[in-house]
């Protein structure tokens, strides 16, 4: 044992268990000290961006916005301020993208609503009516994140009364057991409604001033019409720096990609041209 | 009977219907308003209402020989109301190249004299020139209204077929060169002529010719297939009475006719003086605006109303746009465009509408509205202007904009409307909270909130299986025991009836797993039998439970009974290896 104490090799593993453990401990000491400062920046970057919005340089506002969404710490309120940058701009189709990703994030947001009804009124294009599914009216001024919490809180008492009927056969539990299965069908159901809503949100916005939509994804082909900024669009797919949009039903066509900005995903990855 | 219905019917509707006397009116038509000088015009002036009317005067025919070509008069019935009247016609030979303008036309009907429009006749170079006299009894001629002209301009190609003798058309080729389009100009014209003495009945087709890129354009000639009916003159045994046009008996021949070529010259747009507005409009036109009320109160809207019309290529008439205006809202309505189609060419009207909303009051000088065109007989560019209207605006007197503006009081119930003045978008959100978004939980989170329920309670349910399990297994061990505890016991104590019978009783119990405490005698047998032991030792079993029980309620408890204690312990030997050998009670 002695022999073993003193041999160099004997002694490595215990100075290499120390230096992880320090390591370790120096790692948990400063975990929570980095959240705290990329949140410390970003309320930073989001102070100076309203400071150059109130001052009128809305161009600077607008890049500070933008880097909050790059760094994903964009909240409904920054989309929302993204957008009145660029309203003031005169960028009504990027304005336009940015009150409805807000609009998304917070659907029961006035502000957002009423800045978003009034970039529309400035749109040139007259809109077409959109068939949608008969709850997407309800079902549009929640979020997902609502819908979930909701739907997890019903889970979680409809399982614990399952559970508590393991032990005791209670009368009430029977009935909180079947209301609670009935608002847990209903939950999903939002939920998987939401969700398909989500996937199959492919409405873009017509961003530059005026696009042109043409038969086929080349410059050669026919000119079918033209759209303005804010009109908005459904992408039916992309090839080549290409967009398939679909105005109407009737209206559908190509048009080169920059012109067109898709609403979601939301988020750092979906930031304007 | 039927077929002879229906005339009867006409006849009372004639009888019931109400003659119309008392409109009188006059009008003057001609079959055509561009001629030449070697053609005639047909004048028909129509006198509806009376049939008294005096022969009309025809006032300013001077550039005209007339000659009356014969009256006719017509009937019409119409929703049960009979109309009359009476056509005057006349044949026009003109005397002079010019335009002129025939008319009014005057009758006198019970003493009263009524007037009528006038008409206007171009009259154009002659159409034959020397040296065409030779043309024979068919030809077709091909001319244009115009040698030059401009891309988009209209110039007429007319086509004009003579022909002595009855013709009957049956197909026309028109020429086909690219970059020209033709138009045609309402149904063809059919009159007569008189050329060198001959009469010729024409047949005109007129079309509207366009060009749509400059360059010079030959058309090659037109073809036209007509079957002709030359007179064929009849035996002259009949002394010469049968020699006119209703016994005429002459086949058709069929003859295929050409026309001449003709060339067009079309010219770019002039470089020199072309607005920046010019849409390509070619032609002739004017414009005309109007603002309807000049004086509106804020919150009302006026109307701006601009109609340019004219005559060329009128679908190029453009869109108007109007300029935004501080503090009054502008809605545009949808521009209204008629086009009519003459044989001088299209004629169209666009009109377009503006409602003007001020917001406050004051005066608002609206800017003119201009649009450009050339005008291909001068081949310079004009520009039409609308007037530079003043809206005159007063304070509302039920919104918002009045009190703003510190108007008129509020209204009588003391309440005004509120009226929006401004539109605008709303300030931005400063709350630190908008970095720290409230975004969705990772899946692999969102799965453990969703999934950790069901797992405790799944949890929940397998424990309390573990515990019955538990239970079975402890019960089975004990079971297993019983016998050697029973006789044990029986062996330690006094073999007292009620001693007997409570520890027989626990026996029996936790040898059969029951959670029951105590057993009647036909309880322990339907368990017995239950757990599988045959029926004499239960039915043993039973009676000595029993008998037991009899002493006991009969207040002999005490006594001591070792035979029975004996029997007791076989029997329930005999149960237990009887239960042993049945399958094992879970």
């Amino acid at each position: 044992m002695k022999d073993r104490m003193i041999t160099p090799r004997a002694g490595k593993p215990g100075s290499l268990a120390g230096a992880t453990a320090l390591l370790v401990l120096a790692l948990l000491s400063i975990w929570p000290a980095l959240p705290e400062a990329r949140a410390q920046e970003a309320h930073g970057l989001f102070f100076s961006a309203n400071q150059a919005f109130r001052e009128g340089d809305y161009s600077r506002a607008a890049q500070g916005y933008e880097t909050l969404v790059r760094q994903g710490r964009a909240g409904a309120d920054v989309y929302y301020n993204l957008g009145n940058a660029y309203f003031r701009l005169g960028r009504l189709g990027l304005a336009l993208v940015n009150y409805e990703r807000a609009r998304i994030l917070a659907p029961r947001d006035p502000d957002v609503d009423y800045n978003l009804r009034h970039a529309k009124g400035m749109r040139v294009d007259e809109a077409e009516k959109i068939r949608e599914f008969p709850a997407a009216g309800w079902l549009a001024k929640v979020t997902g994140r609502e819908v979930f919490i909701a739907f997890a809180a019903v889970n979680a008492l409809f399982f614990l009364i399952l559970a508590l009927r393991s032990f005791r056969d209670w009368e009430w539990t029977w009935y909180a057991a079947i209301g609670l299965a009935i608002l847990w069908a209903v939950g999903a159901f939002a939920g998987g409604l939401k969700g398909h809503q989500a996937a199959t949100d492919h409405r873009a916005v017509v961003v530059e001033d005026q696009i042109e939509v043409r038969a086929g994804p080349h410059e050669e082909d026919t000119l079918l019409f033209l759209l303005h900024t804010g009109t908005v669009v459904d992408q039916e797919r992309m090839e080549d720096g290409w967009r398939l949009v679909r105005f109407s039903q009737d209206k559908r066509g190509w048009t080169q990609a920059p012109g067109v900005e898709p609403i979601r995903p939301l988020g750092p990855g979906n930031g304007p041209t | 009977m039927k077929n002879r219905i229906v005339p009867i019917l006409m006849f009372l509707a004639l009888l019931g219907a109400a003659p119309v006397w008392g409109a009188v009116s006059v009008t003057l038509e001609v079959d055509r308003a561009q001629v030449h000088m070697d053609d005639t015009v047909s004048l028909i002036c129509r006198v509806t209402g009376s049939r008294d009317a005096t022969t009309p005067v025809i006032a300013n025919l001077d550039g005209f020989d007339a000659f009356p070509a014969g009256t006719g008069s017509r009937f019409q019935l119409i929703n049960g109301q009979i109309s009359t009247s009476m056509d005057h016609r006349y044949q026009l030979t003109p005397l002079r190249q010019g335009t002129f303008t025939i008319g009014p036309a005057t009758v006198k009907v019970d003493g009263q004299i009524y007037t009528s429009n006038q008409v206007q006749i171009q009259v154009m170079e002659p159409q034959f020139q020397a040296g065409e006299d030779e043309a024979g009894d068919l030809f077709m001629k091909a001319t244009l209204s115009a040698d030059r002209g401009y891309p988009g301009q209209e110039v007429l190609y007319k086509l004009s077929v003579y022909s002595v003798h009855r013709a009957e058309l049956t197909a026309l080729s028109l020429p086909e060169v690219k970059g020209i389009t033709l138009k045609q100009l309402q149904k063809p014209l059919r009159y007569g002529t008189t050329k060198n003495g001959r009469s010729y009945d024409v047949y005109e087709f007129t079309y509207a010719l366009t060009a749509t890129e400059p360059g010079a354009f030959d058309l090659p000639p037109a073809r036209l297939q007509l079957t002709v009916y030359p007179p064929r003159r009849m035996p002259s045994g009949f002394g010469g009475v049968l020699n006119d046009d209703f016994f005429n008996m002459a086949r058709g021949r069929d003859v295929s006719l050409a026309s001449q070529g003709v060339s067009l010259t079309v010219l770019p747009f002039p470089e020199q003086g072309r607005p920046r507005d010019f849409s390509g409009l070619v032609g002739d036109f004017n414009l005309e605006s109007g603002l309807n009320p000049k004086k509106v109160r804020a919150g009302e809207s006026a109307t701006l109303t601009v109609v340019i019309r004219g005559k060329g290529n009128v679908r190029l008439i453009p869109e108007l746009s109007m300029p935004d205006l501080p503090g009054v809202k502008v809605y545009p309505d949808q521009s209204a465009f008629t086009e009519e189609v003459t044989n001088s060419g299209s004629i169209g009207e666009k009109t377009m509408k503006w409602a003007l909303v001020p917001q406050k009051a004051g005066e608002y000088i609206l800017p003119p509205l201009s649009v450009s065109f050339l005008n291909p007989g001068t081949g310079t560019y004009q520009t039409l202007t609308s007037k530079p209207f003043t809206l005159a605006v007063e304070l509302g007197e039920e919104n918002g904009v009045a009190g703003a503006s510190g108007g008129p009081g509020p209204a009588s119930d003391g309440k005004r409307k509120v009226a929006v003045v401004g539109e605008d978008i709303l300030p931005i959100h400063e709350s630190p909270e908008a970095v720290m978004p409230a975004a969705m939980p990772p899946w692999w989170v969102a799965a453990l909130i969703l999934f950790a329920p069901v797992l405790a309670a799944g949890g929940c349910r397998a424990w309390k299986h573990a515990a019955r399990k538990r239970a079975g297994k402890a019960r089975g061990a004990a079971a297993k025991k019983a016998l050697k505890r029973f006789t044990g016991q029986v062996r330690a104590m006094e073999p007292r009836a009620d001693d007997l019978l409570r520890t027989f009783n626990e026996f029996l119990v936790v040898r059969l797993g029951l959670d029951a405490a105590s057993l009647t005698p036909g309880e322990a047998k339907k368990s017995l039998l239950a757990a599988g032991a045959p029926p004499e030792p239960v039915a043993r079993a039973a009676g000595i439970m029993s008998n037991l029980e009899e002493r006991v309620f009969a207040g002999r408890g005490w006594e001591n009974d070792a035979a029975l204690a004996g029997e007791l312990t076989e029997t329930a030997r005999e149960l237990d290896r009887a239960l042993k050998r049945s399958r094992p009670r879970p």
